[in-house]
């Protein structure tokens, strides 16, 4: 509620002169980089290595590893407008998330290992998205523009769970965990924006 | 101010998965071509695979506010 409050209050005070501003035409080139302040839901089953097709344990990062709800995210994006209705855009978001010595509180199987209640474990979870888009605009004015946009995004998401080295404390942990999972897959894209 | 959301749908193989995410901002010059921003955004991905290069499932959703500098120019 506070997050939306604040993004109404931006949109507020900084949206009129924006918009007055956009009647001079738009920009052919923007780059933007800043933090996301993210809120966090997860849900992660990773099965066994030797069978696939026996399932682990669906677990909750926040819920049963602990992981914070909310964290900070860097990001990056760059976007050119050329003089026809064409546009291109790139964007690169990264977080990390860690938790070292939680408690686990339900046995729970990741990958190919399992964990019984009262383990203290380590874990992490990294994401990265880079995305690459060319759009169309079937709409563009002085003051704005409206289309749709084609792509490919890039995700990539290493995870990993184990038993702490130092079940004393300590707040680093290592991303060369014995249970590791990195995925890298490329996904389509098709979107719309209007600006 | 823009608003922009995509979707994308993939299935390559054993794995398949699903991002949706949306953004509605707003950019202000303040000197120049240099200026500042705000943002909303929300970004959901669903993967679920039997192999490669996913074995299993991941639901991540992430959302929340941005602020961020920018560089625009003709």
């Amino acid at each position: 509620m506070r997050k939306g409050l604040f993004v109404l209050t931006i949109l507020t005070v900084f949206g009129a002169p924006a918009v007055a501003r956009a009647q001079s035409g738009p920009d052919t080139w923007v780059f933007r980089a800043g933090g996301l302040w993210a809120d966090f839901g997860s849900d992660v089953r990773i099965d066994a290595t030797t069978n696939r097709n026996s399932s682990s344990t669906d677990v909750s990062l926040e819920t049963d590893l602990g992981f914070d709800k909310t964290n900070q995210m860097f990001f990056v994006e760059g976007r050119w407008r050329g003089q026809g209705k064409s546009r291109l855009r790139v964007a690169y978001t990264s977080v990390s998330r860690d938790v070292a010595n939680a408690v686990v509180h339900r046995t729970i199987t990741f990958r190919d290992k399992t964990f019984d209640v009262g383990s203290h474990v380590d874990a992490y979870f990294d994401s990265k998205y880079i995305e690459g888009d060319y759009g169309l605009a079937f709409v563009r004015k002085p003051s704005g523009e409206f289309g749709a946009s084609v792509g490919v995004s890039v995700l990539k998401y290493q995870t990993g769970v184990n038993l702490s080295v130092n079940v004393n404390g300590g707040s680093t942990v290592s991303r060369d965990v014995a249970g590791n999972e990195e995925i890298t897959a490329p996904v389509p894209v098709a979107g719309i924006f209007v600006e | 101010m823009y608003v922009t959301w995509s979707g994308k749908l993939c299935v390559i193989g054993v794995f398949s998965g699903n991002v949706s995410e949306a953004a509605l901002g707003v950019d202000y010059k303040l000197v120049g071509p240099v200026g500042i921003g705000g943002a909303y955004y929300y970004n959901i991905t669903s993967a679920t695979g039997k192999g490669t290069p996913l074995g299993g499932h991941i639901t991540y959703r992430f959302n929340g506010p941005q602020v961020y500098g920018v560089i625009a120019f003709k």
